[in-house]
């Protein structure tokens, strides 16, 4: 491969950087893309729930 | 071309023409009735024209090909005499380079120049390599000039009606043979985008032919060549995979709590409460496995990871199932006494766990752990397949397009 090939291959250069970046980015912040555990965040402002009482369930 | 001026009487109307390729002019058409006429007593040949075309590169306009300067000096529009199609071929001049054609076709343009080295084969094969290109042979045709302006170097007419030709290929760049029973003319050539030509002469694009179909030389996707698409997949692929294996050997996999459980110690409460365990670093995967000693049984249990600082919840559920039995003489089995649930971008803090589990009959038991920096090998596959998007997606719309352009060549390697 010389300069020219590179300059033949900008684009695919370009999206490969980007998904390996993407990819690398996700490793380093523990992301999984396809997560089969689906999740849900709630907010407490500082207090937590310790009984039941919830609202809605999860199923895989 | 410069210099004093030069003039021939054109035979039939008796009208002076200025020559500006002087002596080297063989043929010519007049100025005034368009008569295409050979100078000196070579021939005595009138030619008339039963058609007109109005030439998109002006007779003596002048562009910049390569650096070089070239003159348009004459035009010729040709027609094949199988297929009828027919093509036009401006002749172009610089003093220290010579003659050669810019010929256009539905708007496509190549760059086409006499050359005197030709690949042994190219003579007698289909095919042959020349520098590394693979030509193969894309048409036979013989040819008539329709219409001719302007000044040649040569009869183009009489050559034309004469010769034989074979055009072989490796796009961008082409080789072409004439050959009469007296002479031979080979010429290589290469594709010119209408920019390319639209700008070497300075004229807007849009004055050109616009383009339809495909070029016969029209290269695919711009620039890019096959081996450097393959050689640069390659490199991601090998760069993918040493990355996949650092974070893969580089994941911590700690385990920051671990735990039993038992449905005779709920009592009345509703769910277990884990102790309390820190997370450090920054942003990372939390994985959590539930085993339960499972048979022909179910677990299932809600989960919420509780940071202690901000209060915020992550709920999920995970539900383990395992059975197995004997039936027409084969044990089987379905399930698994183990299940794990991922958690991504869990950031750095102390947590502890509810959890809200719902025994069935024979189940009364769990155990739980929880593991900090998990790798996750489905980033690396999805992550595989997007990069193979490009490369597969090149070398079937490659395909198509080499279909397509032979589709209008004898000789196509290819079955439609």
């Amino acid at each position: 491969m010389n300069l020219d090939d590179l300059k033949g291959l900008k684009y695919y250069i370009g999206y490969a950087a980007a998904v390996m970046g993407f990819f690398i980015y996700s490793h380093m912040v523990g992301w999984k893309w396809f997560n089969p555990t689906h999740t849900e965040k709630e907010h407490n402002n500082g207090t937590h729930h310790v009984g039941g009482g919830r609202s809605y369930m999860y199923h895989k | 071309m410069s210099g004093s001026s030069y003039t021939i009487a054109c035979p039939k109307c008796q009208t002076v023409n200025t020559v500006r390729g002087k002596a080297m002019t063989l043929a010519l058409t007049c100025s005034s009735c368009k008569t295409y006429f050979g100078v000196g007593k070579w021939s005595k040949d009138l030619t008339t024209f039963g058609t007109s075309y109005e030439p998109v590169l002006p007779i003596g306009a002048k562009g910049k090909i390569d650096g070089k300067v070239y003159e348009v000096m004459g035009l010729v529009v040709k027609k094949e005499q199988k297929y009828k199609y027919d093509w036009r071929e401006y002749i172009i001049f610089n003093p220290f380079e010579g003659y050669a054609f810019l010929s256009e076709y539905n708007g496509h343009w190549n760059m086409v120049w006499p050359v005197d080295d030709v690949p042994p084969l190219a003579m007698s094969a289909s095919d042959f390599v020349d520098e590394g290109f693979h030509f193969r042979l894309f048409q036979k045709y013989k040819a008539k000039v329709i219409y001719a302006v302007g000044e040649f170097f040569f009869d183009v007419v009489h050559i034309t009606e004469t010769t034989f030709n074979r055009e072989f290929i490796a796009p961008p760049l082409l080789f072409a043979l004439e050959k009469s029973d007296d002479s031979v003319l080979w010429c290589k050539g290469e594709y010119m985008t209408p920019s390319e030509v639209a700008s070497a002469f300075q004229i807007p694009v849009s004055k050109l032919p616009s383009k339809t179909g495909m070029g016969y030389t029209q290269p695919m996707m711009g620039k890019i060549k096959n081996g450097a698409v393959v050689s640069f997949s390659i490199l991601v692929f090998i760069f993918l995979l040493i990355a996949q294996m650092f974070f893969s050997g580089s994941a911590e996999e700690k385990v920051v709590y671990q735990g039993n459980f038992f449905q005779a110690d709920l009592k009345d409460q509703k769910f277990f409460k884990t102790s309390s365990f820190t997370l450090e670093g920054g942003s990372k995967s939390l994985e959590v496995v539930v085993v339960a000693p499972l048979l022909n049984d179910w677990f299932f249990a809600e989960f919420s990871l509780i940071d202690e600082t901000t209060g915020t919840e992550t709920i999920f559920t995970k539900d383990v199932e395992y059975y197995q039995g004997y039936e027409d003489g084969e044990s089987w089995s379905e399930g698994s006494t183990k299940g794990e649930a991922f958690l991504s971008q869990i950031p750095a803090g102390k947590y502890h766990i509810n959890i809200y589990p719902e025994f069935s009959t024979s189940s009364h038991e769990f155990s739980l752990t929880v593991k900090r920096d998990v790798a996750a090998w489905s980033n690396f596959w999805l992550t595989l397949l997007m990069l193979s998007v490009f490369p597969i997606g090149y070398f079937i719309r490659r395909n198509w397009m080499e279909k397509k352009r032979w589709s209008e060549s004898d000789y196509s390697p290819y079955e439609y």
